[in-house]
């Protein structure tokens, strides 16, 4: 009788208590909402890209902004997810990133759905403008790029694998300019670095015949700067923005009025400066357990590598008190992360430069504009940047409010893009050590080019000069292709090295390795062999893997005037990692002097 | 003979829920009252709306569980102990397992009946949409919140006389309830009181609800229920060795 | 009254004598102790040894000795905070004693094993208002492992009438019925009735009396406290008397009865008191009107004397002393001695 009565009621209570859960409204399923790209979200946060307005809701109709309101009525059907608690912030902007490989996708796993990029090989411009139309479902950010900049030989920028059409003169700047529309560029970014002793840069004159050209044409230009003297000089020159803050001196008040009525916008990119200023911000953001699940194990080498020494001139305080003196006086500041920079990374570091933007004195409002709607208007990119009627469904959802503590910019809930929900997922396989096996074992003939075979072009692989420049050496290398290789037939690559003293170990020689460094399995391959000739004297070929932290294996040969097959064995090449080969290089030095040498028929051996 | 004891449990637990059923007049307000409140501040009151309907969803659902275990501990068990029945269930072979166990599972019954309706009106009336197991595990956890609370109600029911329970009910009830910021969020009281908040098990186990439901923070610190889960499982250690001496007391 | 305190000693020496003593201080009672020794089941279902209970400064147990058999009714006679109720609430092992050893089945009061062979109905103990006798019965009978038939015992203790209703509904007498019943419920070895009767209306205490009879007759051991000298008088077979915490008298119910006097003798003689005074045996003479009355220890001797030396006695009378007159000659014997 009393058991029965205890029976009945706590079995009608469980049930009670199980129906209720169950009924209970739950966010609506992923892949209900995001199998298209319409769908709504209620009673959220959303900042607009200036403000927050609380409690709204928004409509999404084929990855467009349909409705941002209040009282918006929902259509019956569509798809719909609760966001209390949550903010909706803009698809972030990146106003300053250099891209290739990897980089757009790392973007958008971070909310990073609008790259402007400062610098990359023309060949990443293929397709960008299609792609940016679109609203196809992606798991890339959308590309904005100037392309190669506008430098001098030997000057900033040409350090890199990629080939750069240089500049010397203001007769050159209009050619320059519309070979760099012609090949896309979006806008034009020049370095401007004079005075400086270690590093060439364009004089004051060729850098305004930029300017011009680029006004003329119809294009923004930009400017690389490190020093207020340099910023005051390209304010003067009519630049249209900085993309960096200078952090040799404080800012003075004739730049400020005068940067205020030119209207011109300033992006500090206060990531890299922390970086090169030593302030260990890269490894703590790869340690942010909100960050770390999403990043590769090279995104993660990348944050934690320094930029070795401390520079002059580098003053991460004096960097965030310019910026906040710009900001007060109303100059629009774009937040840029400078990825993938030692000590940043695409994507991450974009909410490290917000949270920089407060330390320095701006509000968290301010911070989330710098990264979304100044941005666009800034770079005149319609559609983005702001949640309006009418924009591109571009967004991320964060759990908490960064409008009041920016961390939690990193809280993301979900990432939207052209109105599909982007999975967070990194590259398979980036974080253990199993590679691919390399493509080809062919590395080279340079019968017509100084390309590797097709199968390793494609994959993005070529040949480059590489040297200690690097390092902070003055040694210089060149590299391009000569008819007659080794046996008369096809052609060969030719290096020019000079080798000098400035770095412990000068090197300059030619370097085979994918643009983005990614790893290839050369575990099959017992030796590598070579042709080579040209000036006498002890070379070295060296092998690269990933994660080195140390002088990578290398092996030490003769060459003379004549051709000679050389065979390493890749035994030899002590502590190397063959299951993450990245690269390969032949060098001269650490003699000083000059080398000249030529190379043929590279192919790795069974 | 461990069936018998089971046995003994089910028949305890039919009859603690016979007794709550015929005295409505009791129960009745320990059940409205928790969603009349969560209506009143989460619904209607002006700031209500935005964000708030799932900070409350957190702490009225505290408040809700508190009111059965406070009360029907406190007052129950020294009501009993006042007329003597709890002498002759002592003196009987009644183990003392099924009576508490009894009156701690008719506790949960009507702290769920008190969560339902709370829960409804968060779903259904202000939108908040929760994965199943994040309802679950508010749920758990708003449950798991008797036991400190029934604790306080032993200590009270095995010091006092009925009428002094009752009144030593009510004020720690309210205490827990104003202070404890199941009410209204602690950051807008006075520093002082902020201090004296913290100390009570009611405003430590609403954190670990709102951590939950990772409602959103009303200042800039981050939630770190770790840290208030450690603070209730001492305070519930502190407050079962209260309540064990408080018995042994009895017998002198 | 004339009876002296010397002479009832001598009485108490033949039944078995207490003598009682204060507790000394640091006295050992665990070792030795025939409670413990003798923990059979065949031996004492009770037995106390130099059990003392103190609150604060007062005694409320003083070093009671005390083993009570398997089977038969023994009634606990006192006046009001004599102790009986804290030697049961010892029992149960809802007190703790201060000193001394208590045993029930041979094991400490409380355990969960004696107290499944033990039946209680408390003095002052309230059962909750909203349930009724048949759910407070099934309840209860859910403690034991062998318990008595529901219906029977509603019936045996005139419940079934209003089984269903509601125990605030029912009348006092009706309540004490349904405490009697959960004492009873569980097929008790040991039954504790603390002051059962008082206030009760006399069908109940009836049915009381006529259940505890019937109980007895089965070989259950019931221990009974009351300050009614004529229910001890009609259900016990063994009176122990408490008085401030002792136990002044402890035997069965005629010894008790005895023990105040051996007998009354109401005749109309006209010997004189001096003379009759003087026989052995005689406690005390009265004139009470034309009656002469003789409290004789042996009421059979004395009569034979008398018959021998008056032949015109007349109008007759014998008479046992009822257990109240009996309490009453022991209650003021022992207050007047040990003041």
């Amino acid at each position: 009788m009393l058991n029965r009565v205890f029976f009945i009621t706590i079995s009608s209570l469980i049930a009670l208590l199980g129906l209720v859960i169950f009924f209970l409204p739950t966010p609506t399923q992923e892949n209900e909402v995001f199998s298209n790209n319409s769908f709504a979200v209620e009673n959220i946060s959303i900042f607009d890209g200036y403000k927050v307005l609380k409690n709204h809701s928004l409509i999404v109709e084929d990855g467009i902004i349909t409705q941002v309101g209040k009282q918006i009525i929902i259509p019956k059907g569509i798809s719909t997810f609760h966001g209390i608690g949550k903010t909706l912030l803009p698809g972030l902007i990146d106003s300053h990133t250099h891209v290739y490989g990897e980089a757009l996708r790392a973007s958008l796993r971070f909310g990073v759905t609008t790259s402007l990029d400062m610098f990359t090989s023309p060949a990443m411009l293929k397709n960008m403008k299609d792609k940016r139309q679109s609203l196809t479902n992606t798991s890339a950010s959308d590309l904005w790029s100037a392309g190669i900049l506008a430098t001098v030989p030997g000057g900033h920028g040409t350090q890199f694998p990629v080939s750069v059409e240089t500049i010397t003169t203001a007769d050159e700047a209009h050619t320059w300019v519309a070979n760099r529309i012609a090949e896309g560029s979006d806008y034009i970014k020049l370095v401007y670095m004079p005075n400086n002793n270690y590093i060439k840069s364009l004089d004051l004159i060729t850098a305004s015949a930029i300017i011009k050209a680029g006004h003329d044409q119809g294009v923004m230009v930009v400017a690389h700067i490190s020093t207020l003297k340099a910023a005051q000089e390209m304010l003067d020159a009519g630049i249209d923005g900085l993309v960096h803050i200078f952090t040799d001196k404080p800012v003075t008040e004739r730049f400020i009025a005068q940067a205020v009525k030119d209207g011109i916008f300033v992006i500090p990119t206060l990531t890299v400066i922390a970086a090169v200023d030593g302030q260990k911000t890269g490894a703590a953001l790869a340690a942010n357990p909100q960050v770390t699940a999403y990043l590769t194990t090279l995104q993660k080498q990348g944050l934690v590598t320094n930029f070795g020494t401390s520079w002059p001139s580098f003053d991460f305080d004096i960097g965030m008190q310019n910026t906040l003196k710009l900001y007060a006086a109303g100059v629009p500041i774009l937040a840029g992360s400078d990825a993938p920079n030692p000590g940043t990374t695409h994507g991450a570091s974009l909410h490290q430069e917000m949270e920089l933007l407060v330390r320095a004195g701006l509000t968290p409002l301010a911070a989330l504009s710098a990264a979304t709607a100044v941005p666009a208007q800034a770079f005149g990119i319609k559609g983005r940047g702001s949640i309006k009627v009418g924009a591109r469904a571009d967004f991320i959802t964060v759990v908490g409010r960064p409008d009041v503590d920016i961390s939690r910019s990193l809280f993301i809930d979900k990432i939207i893009k052209n109105g599909y929900e982007v999975k967070r997922e990194k590259p398979e396989g980036s974080d253990n050590m199993v590679h691919q096996p390399l493509e080809s074992s062919l590395l080279g003939t340079f019968d017509t080019d100084i390309l590797p075979s097709t199968d390793l072009a494609e994959q993005g692989f070529t040949w480059e000069g590489t040297d200690d420049r690097m390092a902070n050496g003055n040694s210089e290398a060149r590299v391009y292709q000569i008819e007659n290789g080794a046996d008369e037939t096809g052609g060969a690559l030719r290096v020019h090295a000079k080798i000098k003293s400035g770095f412990l170990f000068p090197w300059a020689g030619a370097y085979f390795a994918r643009t983005d460094q990614a790893a290839r399995n050369i575990d099959a391959y017992k030796a590598i062999s070579f042709q080579i000739r040209g000036t006498p004297g002890k070379y070295t070929a060296l092998m690269f893997t990933t994660g080195m932290a140390r002088i990578p294996p290398a092996q030490t040969f003769n060459v003379s005037h004549d051709w000679k097959t050389i065979t390493l064995d890749m035994e030899a090449f002590s502590g190397l990692k063959s299951e993450s080969f990245v690269g390969f290089a032949i060098t001269a030095g650490p003699a000083l002097g000059l080398f000249d040498y030529d190379i043929d028929n590279v192919i790795f051996r069974e | 003979m461990k069936s018998l004891a089971l046995n003994a449990f089910f028949y305890e637990c039919g009859a603690e829920i016979l007794k709550a059923v015929r005295a409505p007049e009791y129960i009745l307000p320990t059940l409205l009252m928790p969603i009349a409140f969560y209506l009143l501040f989460a619904f209607a009151l002006p700031g209500a709306g935005d964000n708030n309907a799932l900070y409350f969803l957190a702490t009225y659902g505290i408040f809700a569980v508190m009111g059965p275990s406070i009360f029907g501990f406190g007052v129950g068990v020294a009501n009993e102990r006042d007329r003597g029945w709890l002498s002759i269930k002592r003196a009987s072979p009644a183990p003392a397992i099924a009576y508490l166990g009894a009156k701690i599972t008719v506790t949960l019954i009507f702290a769920s009946l008190a969560l339902i309706p709370i829960y409804l009106a968060a779903g259904f009336g202000a939108g908040i949409a929760l994965p199943h197991s994040v309802w679950a595990l508010l749920l758990g956890l708003h449950l798991m919140s008797v036991i400190p609370f029934i604790l306080i109600g032993l200590i009270v029911g095995f010091s006092l006389g009925s009428n002094g329970a009752v009144a030593i009910s009510n004020i720690v009830f309210l205490a827990m309830a104003a202070l404890g910021g199941l009410w209204l969020p602690i950051f807008l009281f006075p520093d002082a009181l902020q201090k004296i908040s913290i100390t009570l098990p009611s405003y430590q186990l609403a954190e670990i609800a709102l951590a939950i439901v990772d409602a959103p923070t009303p200042t800039d610190s981050l939630r770190v229920p770790s840290e208030n889960i450690t603070v209730v499982v001492i305070m519930t250690i502190f407050l079962a060795s209260l309540a064990y001496l408080a018995w042994a007391r009895q017998r002198n | 009254m004339s009876l002296h305190f010397n002479e009832l000693s001598q009485l108490l020496a033949r039944l078995q004598p207490r003598k009682v003593q204060p507790p000394r201080k640091g006295e050992c009672t665990i070792m030795n102790s025939s409670c413990l020794q003798s923990a059979s089941p065949n031996t004492s279902v009770i037995c106390a040894q130099g059990l003392s209970k103190k609150f604060d400064k007062n005694y409320a147990l003083q070093h009671i000795d005390l083993s009570i058999k398997s089977g038969g009714v023994t009634a606990i006679l006192g006046a009001n905070g004599a102790g009986k109720t804290t030697f049961i609430l010892c029992c149960l092992g809802l007190r703790k004693q201060s000193s001394g050893i208590l045993t029930i089945f041979g094991d400490a009061p409380g355990s969960i094993v004696s107290k499944r062979r033990i039946g209680v109905m408390l003095q002052d103990a309230d059962l909750p208002d909203l349930l009724t006798p048949r759910e407070h019965i099934t309840l209860f009978a859910s403690y034991y492992p062998n318990p008595a038939n529901i219906d029977e015992i509603l019936n045996t203790c005139k419940l079934t009438e209003f089984a269903d209703k509601k125990y605030r509904k029912l009348s006092g007498g009706q309540k004490r019925r349904v405490q009697f019943a959960l004492a009873i419920i569980g097929n008790p070895d040991l039954v504790f009735l603390d002051e059962p009767t008082t206030g009760l209306d006399t069908d109940t205490r009836r049915m009381l009396w006529d259940v505890v009879r019937k109980l007895a007759k089965t070989g259950r051991t019931i221990i009974l406290t009351t300050h009614y000298l004529e229910e001890a008088d009609v259900l016990a077979d063994r009176v122990v008397v408490v008085k401030a915490g002792r136990i002044i008298a402890d035997g069965l119910t005629a010894e008790i009865r005895e023990l105040a006097g051996g007998g009354l003798i109401k005749c109309i003689s006209n010997i004189s008191e001096e003379r009759i005074g003087d026989y052995p045996d005689v406690v005390s003479v009265r004139q009470n009107g034309r009656f002469t009355e003789i409290n004789s220890l042996n009421p059979t001797s004395t009569l034979r004397i008398l018959l021998s030396e008056d032949q015109t006695v007349s109008e007759l009378i014998v008479s046992k002393p009822s257990l109240e007159e009996a309490f009453d000659t022991l209650n003021n014997t022992v207050s007047e001695s040990t003041v």
